[in-house]
């Protein structure tokens, strides 16, 4: 102990004032713990995982790495010409023969003509040739029976089935069944990270939070989360085999699944106008199997973009008197749109998914028709001590989970790029 | 979309189905083919309105003012298709495989509908009339078509 002089400041005694040699005695403070800074943030990090979590068919479980499905929507009851059709032709080629059997009547509403089928040849194997010389033709009809003036057809010309007449002793006409749509496959993906720490560092005590086992596993966590959520938007599908890891299996992301609805808006941003935006979304719901309401999630730019063209297309439902809203749900800034036809959509900003170059990209999601789900006992879960017997002196936690995100109709779902980039991210 | 107004050439509304309605023009050298892999892909070139890829093809007049922008954006692997084939072995490889990975998505060798949809887009209604196959031959048939007629202006 050394004496010391003069009155006590907070700079006197030099070896225990304020600017003394490296901070031995004073106690520092934090205006608030960094990492409570950080949680004051409203936004969800990873609010597409929330949203997957929280879709109707959000909690499945597989016990088999790869897992098939089919799409059935409406099947249409029409179908088209696929060649000319002349005046004097009894040979049509239709763009699905199944429509019709034998003894089935066809309506060409376009040039107001009728006809009785007589054959049908569905795989165009007889050679049947009509006066255009297209010898694929797959129907022949009588045009006679029905009356009416037989005349020309076009190519894309609707073809109506009509009711299959029966005479005073005919039999049932024949039908056709349905089978199942085309089938799809996708893959449960499995990831997982760890981190390590010495056990000396498991028992200091920390000023913060900083290298605590607690924030660790929670950074861990976090890392984890936003890259499955990457993963979910830009993966594509694929199997590759590893002497030592055995089979890794990689599910299809989004944009690999949406591969119908995509709408550039180009860099400049005049064209990101509501005519072009409701043109692009209004198809999406013509699907049966569509919801009623979409959740559109987009960077930054393309958030502004949309709601400052929503507003001033008067499309923006208000809430509360506010055009804006915070969504408790996703924990994300949230407006409410409506098309010109009276579809509903809510506009979600995720601003961490989509920074900096993605600004400006938008995915249309349809909660009816995602499915979301793990492997059976490989959902998100922690793996302690995962450190060896002879690491003595560490500590090793690992995070893990499995997921597939499938999409049923991509009729309903869509993606956008570009419009205007902010000069500033933020 | 129908770009009717201005008396442009017609492309007409299409469902998505293998060998329903697409853009019907004769391949005549006034008309240039764009190709999308995406089905319905818009581009936004006007305020009011978007170029609609209709299954997976735009057909424009060659005096459009609109080919010469499309032509220079060429967004998200768009490709103009022109009525020759490639001339050069190794290309000509590559454009069947292109083609083969484009329609054999599935499983077990099986061409998918939507991949012979995509492939469909390369042609005219009228080119296509003579197919008559369906299924795996139909894919077959539309390949060698395709490797014999087509290839894309900038190579694959």
């Amino acid at each position: 102990m050394e004496r010391g002089t003069g009155a006590l400041l907070t700079t006197n005694p030099d070896a225990i004032g304020a600017f003394e040699w490296n901070n031995r005695f004073r106690v520092q403070l934090w205006e608030d713990q960094p990492e409570d800074v950080r949680m004051q943030q409203k936004e969800n990090d990873a609010q597409l995982l929330t949203f997957m979590n929280k879709l109707p068919r959000a909690t499945r479980e597989w016990d088999q790495p790869v897992m098939r499905y089919s799409v059935d929507t409406r099947l249409d009851g029409s179908t088209t010409l696929s060649s000319v059709v002349s005046a004097a032709d009894t040979y049509l080629k239709l763009a699905d023969s199944y429509v019709v059997r034998v003894g089935s009547v066809i309506h060409l509403p376009e040039s107001g003509q009728q006809m009785i089928v007589t054959a049908v040849d569905d795989d165009a194997s007889e050679g049947w040739t009509n006066g255009a010389s297209v010898a694929t033709c797959n129907v022949t009809v009588n045009r006679v029976k029905l009356g009416g003036t037989a005349t020309t057809a076009s190519i894309g010309d609707t073809v109506l089935p009509g009711a299959p007449y029966m005479g005073e002793l005919s039999e049932l006409r024949e039908g056709t069944t349905t089978v199942p749509g085309e089938p799809r496959y996708n893959f449960i993906t499995l990831a997982g990270k760890y981190f390590v720490m010495s056990k000396m560092q498991l028992n200091a005590a920390m000023n913060s939070g900083f290298a605590t086992l607690p924030k660790e596993m929670e950074n861990i966590q976090y890392q984890l989360l936003q890259a499955v959520q990457n993963s979910m938007l830009f993966a594509n599908r694929t199997t590759y085999y590893d002497a030592d890891e055995k089979q890794t299996y990689v599910g299809s992301g989004l944009t690999f699944q949406l591969q119908k609805n995509t709408l550039d808006l180009g860099t400049l941003g005049h064209n990101a106008t509501w005519p072009n935006y409701n043109d692009f979304l209004e198809p999406m719901y013509e699907s049966s199997l569509s919801a009623m309401k979409k959740d559109i999630f987009v960077g930054s730019s393309q958030f502004r973009d949309m709601l400052n063209t929503a507003r001033t297309a008067g499309r923006v439902e208000a809430s509360e008197g506010k055009t804006t809203y915070y969504s408790p749900d996703l924990g994300s800034l949230t407006f409410d749109i409506t098309t010109d036809s009276g579809y509903k959509a809510s506009v979600h900003e995720e601003k961490w998914a989509f920074k900096a170059g993605l600004s400006d990209w938008g995915f249309v999601l349809d909660a009816n028709n995602l499915g979301a789900g793990q492997y059976k006992g490989l959902g998100p879960q922690w793996f302690m001590d995962l450190q060896t017997k002879s690491e003595v002196l560490k500590v090793k936690h690992g995070f893990f989970m499995s997921w597939a995100l499938n999409v049923f109709d991509d009729s309903t779902m869509g993606i956008i790029r570009g419009g205007t980039k902010a000069i500033i991210n933020r | 979309m129908s770009k009717a107004q201005d008396n442009e050439i017609v492309v007409e509304g299409a469902k998505a189905k293998a060998g329903e309605l697409r853009p019907d023009v004769e391949p005549k050298s006034d008309i240039v083919r764009f190709w999308s892999p995406l089905q319905s892909f818009k581009i936004a070139i006007r305020p009011d309105a978007n170029l609609t890829f209709q299954n997976h093809a735009l057909c424009l007049k060659a005096d459009d003012p609109d080919v010469a922008i499309i032509r220079g954006k060429m967004p998200y692997d768009t490709r103009e298709v022109v009525d020759r084939p490639f001339g050069d072995d190794a290309l000509l490889a590559k454009f069947n495989k292109f083609l083969m990975d484009t329609v054999f998505i599935g499983e077990r060798g099986e061409p998918s509908s939507r991949g012979i949809l995509a492939v469909e887009g390369l042609f005219s209604l009228s080119e296509l009339q003579n197919i008559g196959a369906i299924g795996r031959e139909r894919a077959d048939q539309l390949i060698i078509k395709a490797l014999k007629g087509k290839s894309f202006k900038r190579g694959i």
